[in-house]
């Protein structure tokens, strides 16, 4: 038997990652975090319907939640607000912070020049980008990041969970 | 009024290490960017039997105990872990062997954890470091000696004294079941020591 790991979802109202978030919670502590509290009461609802027994808990706040968590993940908005990335700076240090890229928030990124290994030094950050956002289709991501050992977690993490993966660790 | 719980993450850390060696403020800032900073809740587990431990934890707030679990599905108790303390299953940590005990969190907790390796790069980046980690191993083996001398010369009260005048805290904040176990004693004979202790006074 393993340690259930606890894993925070900063910006969980994005609809977009709805499909990984109900894969993860089948196996993992999910904490969620949005300011949109109607939203991310909707996905907490929407994945409990799917994973009866799951353990999905909306917190307060996003410094917190990921706090208690083992592994962070960076979604929808707060993907660029610094205000978010701010408060978990502090309790992010040595963890891996998955960033869920969707075309929208890459697009940005890039137009930003944002580099996530800036804002989180002390982090292990890894990018995650849909390559596949045909519904109907088999789900497959891009992971993006410097750090083997956060690469070779998140990897298997989504294989784990049925997902395809390609890794691309970045020198 | 989070500010102030973050700026205090890594107070009892700082005071341990200052406690045992000389550290300077930059030396301690890096250090800090090796630790994962964790939050457990009451009776979440740190560790369970049979995993490889991969921290090394650092208790900043709370309580902690590991445990074994015998054939019988009976728990004993072999470790507590205080504010200041760590607390880690030593052979499984440094081996990466399966472990043999559970860590489990007795209040809402905060941790800061080490991985093996970020512990040897630390030490290699930071000499005073592993001095503090020597110190702590040879502090960890003294009171290792101490409990099994106590476990095989001591009475039931003796044990039970010197555990609450080292740890005055340990009453309020631990299940008395708990503190039996750690003792070697049932909860019945616990209860009659206390008993006898109370009406001496």
């Amino acid at each position: 038997m393993q340690n259930i790991k606890t894993i925070a979802v900063i910006g969980a109202s994005d609809k977009r990652n709805l499909s990984v978030l109900n894969e993860l919670a089948a196996r993992y502590q999910l904490l969620l975090f949005d300011k949109n509290i109607n939203e991310v009461n909707k996905i907490q609802q929407s994945l409990l319907t799917e994973n009866r027994y799951a353990s999905i808990e909306i917190m307060p706040c996003a410094t917190n939640a990921s706090w208690e968590a083992d592994m962070i993940i960076l979604s929808g908005f707060c993907i660029n607000d610094d205000t978010v990335v701010k408060t978990i700076k502090e309790v992010a240090t040595a963890k891996i912070i998955v960033i869920m890229e969707n075309d929208d928030e890459f697009t940005k990124s890039i137009n930003h020049q944002v580099s996530f290994d800036l804002l989180f030094p002390h982090s292990r950050i890894i990018e995650v980008i849909n390559i596949n956002t045909d519904d109907q289709a088999e789900k497959e991501f891009l992971l993006e990041g410097h750090d083997s050992y956060a690469l070779d977690t998140v990897s298997s993490i989504f294989e784990g969970i049925g997902f395809n993966t390609y890794v691309s660790q970045i020198n | 009024m989070l500010n102030y719980y973050l700026a205090s993450m890594y107070e009892q850390l700082e005071k341990s290490i200052r406690e045992k060696v000389k550290i300077s403020a930059e030396e301690f800032e890096l250090c800090k960017t090796f630790f994962i900073p964790k939050k457990l809740r009451k009776k979440q587990t740190l560790l369970l039997e049979g995993d490889v431990c991969t921290y090394n934890a650092f208790i900043e707030k709370g309580i902690l105990r590991s445990y074994a679990t015998d054939e019988k599905g009976n728990e004993h108790v072999i470790q507590f872990a205080f504010e200041g303390w760590w607390i880690s299953d030593l052979a499984s940590f440094l081996q990466g062997s399966n472990s043999t005990h559970t860590i489990e969190a007795i209040e809402d907790s905060e941790l800061l954890l080490l991985t093996y390796t970020a512990r040897e790069d630390l030490m290699s980046k930071l000499p005073v470091f592993e001095t503090y980690q020597r110190i702590l191993l040879q502090n960890a083996f003294i009171a290792f000696q101490s409990r099994v001398n106590a476990a095989l010369n001591s009475s039931a009260e003796e044990k039970y004294l010197k555990l609450t005048s080292a740890y005055p805290d340990i009453i309020a904040r631990v299940p008395q079941h708990m503190i039996a176990s750690f003792l070697g004693l049932t909860p019945e004979t616990l209860s009659r020591v206390r008993k006898q202790i109370s009406l001496r006074r």
